[in-house]
């Protein structure tokens, strides 16, 4: 290595050797990384595309949320002329049949014995049914009659599809979960994964950190997932005591229009999985992942996530398994909640 | 190899964009940009052909192919996003949402490629001895023999990817364009005196950058 000026002195000129050496450096090392031209078209072009693609959907919406915001006023306008109606009828008769009564009569009617308003235990495996506008709410089939059951209180992400869903052909999948349907549990049981430890068969994943996983975070967004290798991973969460699980809530990915493969949910006594191992879900229709042959349907990853009827199994381990999705080979989770109460 | 590409990075100082970008990405700017219009988008695509891509070329191994679909993966993420950018918090400077994007991509990517890509590799080819001249940038002038090398050249481009588009733009009009401060302090309508502090902070910048990667690569050749 020689110098073209060696020796040269700390301060030159005013100048230091610092300064001198950047300025060279600079003047003859740093060449800028530019892309090239043909990049540069084809990146404008796919832009451009792009928008004109998102600016005519986001069109498609709006027209169609204005033809139903006006159907729907149309509709709240007949209702109501129809409400003042009825109440006006209502309050002329009941004037004109105070006149021939002499005792008031109270307008509450005690239920009779038996009807569907007296109803306060639920029959398990069986639908309860609700006046009014509540919809049906679906019992865990294994339940027993003298449990005390709430609806399922699960908190929702907020609904984010982004993107031109990949197509899809040849899938059997479930039916998207309707939210209004409560699913019914025994009264106290509440979410036991949260901040609760995470293992997985990629311990260091691409995306984020395990602990997401059982962090609360279910929302759509960058930060709030992880991505697992290709091919089959899974995800284990250590609930640190015996639960009896009745729901699992699983959100994989539900940005994009997804279907994750060879879902595949395990609980078992022990962490590796040995004793006691049994399977709650299963979707994998061609056994790929050696775990045997699921008869769950596919289903498609949405905001309101996979709901699971675990059926009051006991475990201390949940472990859930995917081998990549319908847009790539990468597997992800957002969120994995389990539901359930202490077991004695 | 990867983090002391992430810790020079966070001494990032949000700016307006560099290479005479002009375009304030404020409010205005994104209704057009959510209403589809062209010069809008034109705008952006510009961001990320003269920012981002520099940024994110180092960060995929120096690899082109994977440099272009990280840039144009962010750009269509970031106009699906666009209604989650909010240019008050951002004071019209668009290149930090956009690289915190461009990172998931690079990440996504990496983890693709990570067969084939190797960052270690990539700096594999700097010696002890190149190391050791870059170390004494403050003592000792560099020979002709050192700035010729093809590890300067990267170690600088490098360096440079990590500034701040202000103050590289106030480095490539002085050191490339060969302009005068004079010159430069009409271009970007400044005071002469505002023109060479801002040359001297982004001459500091350099040179603290340049140290701190020669010397993280020299911990990782000899293992420190």
């Amino acid at each position: 290595m020689t110098a073209d000026k060696m020796p040269e002195s700390a301060e030159q000129g005013g100048e230091t050797v610092s300064e001198r050496n950047l300025e060279r450096l600079l003047n003859t090392a740093y060449r800028p990384e530019r892309p090239s031209e043909e990049f540069a078209i084809r990146l404008r072009t796919a832009a451009q595309k792009h928008s004109a693609k998102r600016k005519e959907k986001s069109d498609m919406v709006e027209s169609t949320v204005n033809v139903h915001a006006g159907e729907r006023a149309g509709f709240g306008r007949i209702v109501g002329w129809s409400l003042a109606a009825a109440a006006a009828i209502m309050v002329i008769v009941a004037l004109i049949l105070s006149h021939g009564r002499s005792e008031p009569k109270s307008a509450y009617r005690m239920p009779e014995k038996g009807s569907k308003a007296d109803t306060a235990l639920a029959v398990p495996g069986s639908r309860l049914e609700f006046s009014g506008t509540q919809a049906p709410a679906v019992l865990p089939s294994s339940s027993t009659p003298a449990t005390n059951y709430a609806p399922l209180q699960v908190l929702l992400p907020k609904p984010l599809f982004e993107g031109t869903p990949k197509a899809m052909k040849g899938l059997n999948l479930a039916k998207p979960r309707n939210v209004n349907e409560p699913f019914m549990v025994p009264a106290g049981c509440e979410n036991v994964s949260l901040n609760k430890p995470v293992k997985s068969s990629d311990p260091e994943p691409t995306v984020g950190e395990l602990k997401q996983v059982t962090d609360g975070d279910k929302e759509a967004v960058e930060g709030s997932y992880i991505e697992l290798g290709p091919g089959l991973q899974w995800v284990q969460i250590d609930l640190q005591r015996q639960y009896s699980i009745y729901a699992i809530m699983l959100w994989h990915f539900h940005k994009e229009a997804r279907v994750y493969h060879a879902v595949v949910v395990q609980v078992a006594d022990d962490p590796d999985f040995i004793t006691n191992v049994r399977t709650v879900f299963n979707n994998d229709a061609s056994n790929s992942a050696g775990l045997g042959v699921g008869a769950d349907l596919e289903y498609l990853d949405e905001y309101t996530g996979k709901l699971i009827d675990a059926k009051g199994v006991k475990a201390r381990y949940v472990r859930c398994y995917s081998k990549g999705n319908t847009s790539n080979d990468q597997n992800h989770y957002t969120e994995v909640e389990v539901y359930g109460i202490p077991s004695k | 190899m990867r983090y002391w590409l992430g810790q020079v990075s966070k001494e990032w100082v949000p700016g307006r964009g560099g290479h005479g970008l002009q375009t304030s990405f404020d409010c205005h700017w994104r209704e057009q940009a959510l209403a589809g219009d062209a010069d809008a988008i034109r705008n952006l695509t510009d961001v990320a052909l003269q920012e981002l891509y520099p940024f994110c070329l180092y960060r995929v191994g120096n690899r082109r192919e994977l440099c272009e679909e990280v840039v144009q993966e962010t750009v269509l993420r970031a106009l699906d996003r666009l209604a989650e950018y909010d240019p008050q918090r951002a004071n019209g400077d668009i290149l930090r949402w956009l690289t915190g994007l461009a990172r998931n991509e690079i990440h996504r990517v990496l983890a693709r490629e990570k067969n084939t890509v190797s960052l270690e590799a990539m700096w594999a080819r700097v010696d002890g001895e190149m190391l050791a001249a870059y170390a004494r940038l403050d003592n000792e002038a560099f020979s002709r023999d050192v700035l010729d090398r093809e590890e300067t050249r990267l170690l600088v481009n490098a360096t440079m990817s990590q500034l701040p588009p202000h103050y590289r733009e106030a480095l490539e009009h002085k050191y490339i364009r060969g302009k005068s401060v004079r010159e430069m302090a009409q271009m970007q309508s400044l005071s002469e005196k505002a023109a060479e502090s801002l040359l001297s902070r982004a001459r500091g910048a350099f040179r603290a950058a340049f140290l701190t990667i020669a010397r993280n690569l020299d911990a990782q050749t000899t293992g420190c």
